[in-house]
């Protein structure tokens, strides 16, 4: 073992101490450290604005790798005149341990950066929201347009309404009361056949004014604002049955109520739909003896409620089912059975505005049963009334 | 000196609504005398005695009939300048009119109506109904003391 060559020599030996060589290796190495030394500190920077930012591990790791970079170029500058190498090996295999753990770290990445949007799709899928936005908007703008003119609309049909309650009602009494003091007048002896048809203009304006009060319901069904509360069917009907006495009075009529729920509905409404129904199988169940009116509730389910109004009356041809509920529209003759048409439409409107369903089952003279569904909704029950209760405060009288 | 009887006032713009009326009260043979005002311009000439009421000078009708649909003035307009007279706010107003939609209803109300009638269509029923009217506003009901 020779002493001198355990003795290490500065690596500007190796340079032989040339002093321009020697400047070119000192600045470019200070250059490229301070460079590294910078590098850390920007990300330090960045990092700690960017609070949003995902990966904070592998923006350490790179700081921690440069910085031990730019210390190696820092030793490279000492090493020159200092031959401390042992030094130098050690911080260069702390580099090379920093580097190999960051290089695995960023390979590891390269997947999850993969995934990740691109500023270009981010821009793209941020147009397409913005387009939805402005689609968006337009729908709203078409929604208000389209409600605003069902307001208009509706505004509308009140007004025909009023000037039908007005404007229709007024000619069709003065018919009325004409015909009747002219019938009632000693100008026309009382066998003179023009009494005849004095009496056929009063049933016509009698009929043209159930037509017009028919109207006026099916419209106030239609538009009349609902009050859901929860509602006693059975007390409903047996008003119903109060109201329909005088046409029952005589006859040999059997009502039978099964046991019905209690139902969310607005009670003025309900009433009038099953006024409706029970005033149809009084009125189609005449000359039946005994006529037989059941009311009773065939599913009683979580959802909905139906319920079955059946009668032994002239009952009507399935063929012509589809019919039924139209306005308008008759399955018997006026000279049979009197009416408008107008009620089961009625009911229809009612039943709908509910959020229920109508339908039917008959046979000619067998019978007809109505089914009425209405759906259970015990959200909206806000309270208990009676049949057509009119003692809440705000309430608007009810016209049938 | 018996005082002469107060008037009725039928405030009513169609003739035929005017002659099915008056044809009900004659069956009543009241002896109060039946001014009819053809809309509400004319029922208030008649109450301040103006226009071709100039020349009138007994007292406020006994109770006034009054149609709400009318050219010029309504029933309405009529019966909130009557309610603003310190003077005629006191006159019985029974409203007689084909509707019974409610916005009417609810606003003849608030304007201080003593009656709201619905026409009937069925002449009997309308003949009943003015007569009735016709007893209970002249026969049966006390009238506010004289001025």
């Amino acid at each position: 073992m020779v002493n001198g060559i355990q003795t290490l020599l500065p690596h500007g030996y190796c340079l032989s101490w040339q002093a321009d060589l020697l400047l070119l290796h000192v600045v470019s190495d200070s250059l490229i450290a301070l460079a590294y030394f910078s590098i850390p500190v920007t990300l330090w920077v960045f990092v700690r604005r960017r609070t949003d930012l995902g990966f904070r591990q592998i923006f350490v790791m790179f700081g921690v790798f440069i910085l031990a970079c730019g210390i190696t170029h820092v030793m490279d500058v000492w090493t020159l005149w200092h031959p401390d190498f042992w030094l130098d090996g050690w911080l260069r295999l702390f580099t090379a341990g920093v580097s190999a753990v960051t290089a695995w770290l960023a390979w590891r990445m390269v997947p999850v950066a993969l995934a990740l949007p691109s500023p270009e799709s981010m821009r793209q899928a941020n147009e397409e929201l913005h387009a939805e936005i402005v689609r968006r908007r337009q729908y709203e703008d078409e929604l208000q347009a389209l409600n605003d003119r069902m307001k208009l609309q509706i505004d509308e049909l009140e007004s025909l309404s009023y000037a039908i309650s007005h404007d229709v009602r007024g000619p069709l009494r003065h018919i009325e009361g004409f015909a009747r003091i002219l019938a009632d007048s000693s100008a026309i002896s009382p066998d003179h056949p023009a009494l005849k048809y004095l009496v056929r203009i009063r049933a016509s304006v009698h009929h043209l004014s159930e037509i017009v009060e028919g109207l006026l319901a099916f419209s106030h069904a239609s538009r009349s604002e609902m009050r859901r509360v929860s509602c006693d069917p059975k007390a409903l009907i047996e008003e119903v049955l109060t109201e329909l006495g005088p046409e029952m009075e005589g006859r040999p009529i059997e009502v039978r109520v099964g046991k019905l729920p209690a139902v969310s509905a607005d009670p003025a409404l309900l009433y009038q739909a099953f006024y409706n129904l029970l005033a149809n199988s009084v009125k189609y169940t005449r000359g039946r003896d005994p006529a037989v009116i059941s009311i009773d509730c065939v599913s009683d389910s979580a959802n909905e409620h139906v319920f079955r109004i059946r009668d032994n009356g002239a009952g009507f041809d399935m063929q012509y089912a589809d019919k039924l509920f139209g306005v308008f529209q008759r399955l018997h003759h006026v000279s049979e059975f009197e009416g408008t048409g107008i009620g089961l439409a009625n009911v229809r409107r009612i039943v709908e505005r509910h959020g229920g369903r109508i339908w039917a089952d008959g046979q000619v003279g067998i019978g007809a049963t109505f089914f009425i569904s209405l759906p259970c909704q015990p959200d909206t029950v806000t309270g208990t009334a009676g049949p057509l209760s009119s003692g809440e405060p705000g309430d608007a009288p009810a016209f049938a | 000196m018996p005082q002469r009887l107060r008037d009725i006032l039928v405030v009513d713009d169609n003739d035929n609504d005017v002659e099915l009326m008056l044809l009900s009260l004659s069956t009543l043979k009241l002896a109060n005398t039946i001014v009819v005002a053809r809309d509400g311009v004319e029922g208030l000439d008649y109450l301040y005695r103006r226009g071709r009421f100039a020349a009138r000078t007994d007292e406020h009708p006994l109770f006034v009939l009054l149609d709400l649909n009318m050219p010029r003035m309504g029933g309405i307009s009529m019966l909130t300048e009557m309610r603003r007279d310190e003077g005629l706010r006191t006159v019985p107003v029974v409203v007689m009119t084909s509707s019974r939609e409610d916005p009417d209803l609810r606003r003849c109300y608030e304007q201080g109506i003593n009656a709201y009638v619905v026409k009937p269509v069925d002449f009997d029923q309308f003949s009943r109904t003015v007569a009735n009217l016709g007893i209970f506003w002249a026969l049966v009901n006390e009238p506010p003391p004289r001025r």
